[in-house]
């Protein structure tokens, strides 16, 4: 898996390619927390080269959720496609995430 | 991998499985440790895999309801406080009737207000719940706010009254009550508005009510307010000493008094007074104040104090 990272004006673009599952899910939240200690809280995570996401990849995603909101800060979802989507909607995470069409959707949203 | 470590690593995720399905939960990481592809046998690591998303339904409900939860919380803080301001602004309304009506009458303030926490303390002697209590308070406050439709000429005559200016006074309850029927949060102040100059033997106005056919609030705030007048200076007269004003009141028992209810007020009656004779007219504003957001706060508070 990889994660790019790119700071936008109103947030920070985390973007996932590969597979994220229990191997690769910590490397994800080494980099969110990274970006939570110097500061940051609001931020985009780009599904869009995601191929697959196991459960511990999920239960990462929840864990950042729930740390953010005690921080207060925003997370948006982008561009969670194909089978990937398919597993957010059956886990029910549309009710806990907010999910746009595209990072431009997403970053607009976040105003 | 030897069919013994397969064993072995089944073994240990039924036994986690069990720990979770008793509700610890120390050890859940081991299941997505599990799920490791290459890592685990494929039996093993779609097995923990199932029960990851398992455990990933449940925590991503349990966030939805927290959130739910917070929210909730949130906006009954905000009808508490809509609430709340409501209930002031009524009980502010209240205060500032009473006040205008005193302003237009040669009463004072002060008089509204004793006769406010006098009838209080009658009503609770006498067991009324709350909302009995809250009724009988918005009465007691504007029982006189009818006045407020009698001329000068009349309600402020130095001398006594002749027939004809007798006859205009006694119209103040019925405009009283014409006043206050508009409004629903007032219409339980009716009884005391229209009722309290009647007699126990019948010959008051504006009905000609006898004995219980007069309203309990109107018969417990008469005393109250008699008592009141007599114990205190007006433009024509001194203040009355409390045993003087309750043995002349025993003589109107039964013809203008209600026998029960006087005698509980006697009970009580040398207490309350010297209780507050004394009060200036801004620490009885406080006082009823105080009173008033006892018996008119929100419902789930009066559940906590009493």
């Amino acid at each position: 898996m990889t994660i790019q990272t790119t700071k936008e004006a109103n947030a920070t673009v985390l973007t996932i390619a590969g597979r994220m599952d229990a191997v690769t899910a910590p490397e994800y939240e080494k980099a969110l927390n990274e970006q939570i200690a110097a500061g940051e809280s609001a931020f985009v995570i780009d599904f869009q080269g995601l191929e697959y996401i196991s459960s511990a990849g999920l239960r990462a995603l929840l864990a950042t959720a729930k740390l953010l909101k005690t921080k207060n800060g925003q997370i948006r979802l982008a561009n969670v496609l194909g089978t990937v989507r398919e597993v957010f909607d059956i886990s029910g995470f549309g009710s806990i995430f907010q999910i746009q069409d595209s990072v431009s959707a997403a970053l607009a949203d976040l105003g | 991998m030897t069919a013994l470590q397969n064993n072995t690593l089944f073994q240990q995720l039924t036994r986690i499985l069990n720990e979770v399905s008793q509700g610890n939960t120390t050890n859940v990481e081991t299941i997505f440790e599990l799920t490791k592809e290459g890592v685990y046998p494929p039996e093993i690591v779609n097995l923990a895999e199932s029960f990851g998303m398992l455990i990933v339904n449940i925590e991503a409900k349990q966030q939805r309801l927290e959130r739910l939860l917070t929210d909730l919380q949130d906006k009954n803080r905000e009808l508490e406080q809509v609430s709340s301001s409501l209930l002031n602004a009524n009980i502010g309304m209240l205060e500032v009737l009473g006040s205008a009506i005193a302003k237009r009458d040669s009463d004072t303030c002060a008089h509204n207000y004793r006769v406010c926490i006098y009838s209080i303390h009658l009503g609770k002697a006498l067991g009324l719940p709350d909302d009995s209590l809250r009724s009988l308070i918005k009465g007691a406050f504007l029982h006189d706010i009818g006045k407020i439709a009698i001329s000068d000429t009349i309600l402020l005559k130095p001398g006594g009254l002749d027939d004809r200016e007798y006859e205009i006074i006694k119209t103040h309850v019925l405009h009283g009550s014409e006043i206050i029927r508009a409004y629903s949060w007032l219409s339980d102040a009716h009884d005391v508005v229209l009722h309290h100059h009647e007699r126990y033997n019948g010959e008051g106005y504006p009905d000609r009510l006898k004995a219980e056919q007069i309203p309990l609030h109107a018969r417990v705030f008469s005393i109250c307010d008699v008592f009141d007048a007599l114990t205190s200076k007006r433009p024509y007269k001194e203040p009355y000493p409390v045993d003087y004003s309750l043995r002349t009141m025993r003589t109107e028992v039964g013809s203008h008094f209600d026998p029960e209810i006087f005698d509980l007020f006697v009970q009580n009656a040398r207490t309350m007074y010297e209780t507050i004779v004394n009060f200036s007219e801004n620490q009885l504003e406080s006082r009823l104040h105080t009173i008033m957001q006892d018996y008119f706060a929100p419902p789930e508070k009066i559940g906590e104090k009493r």
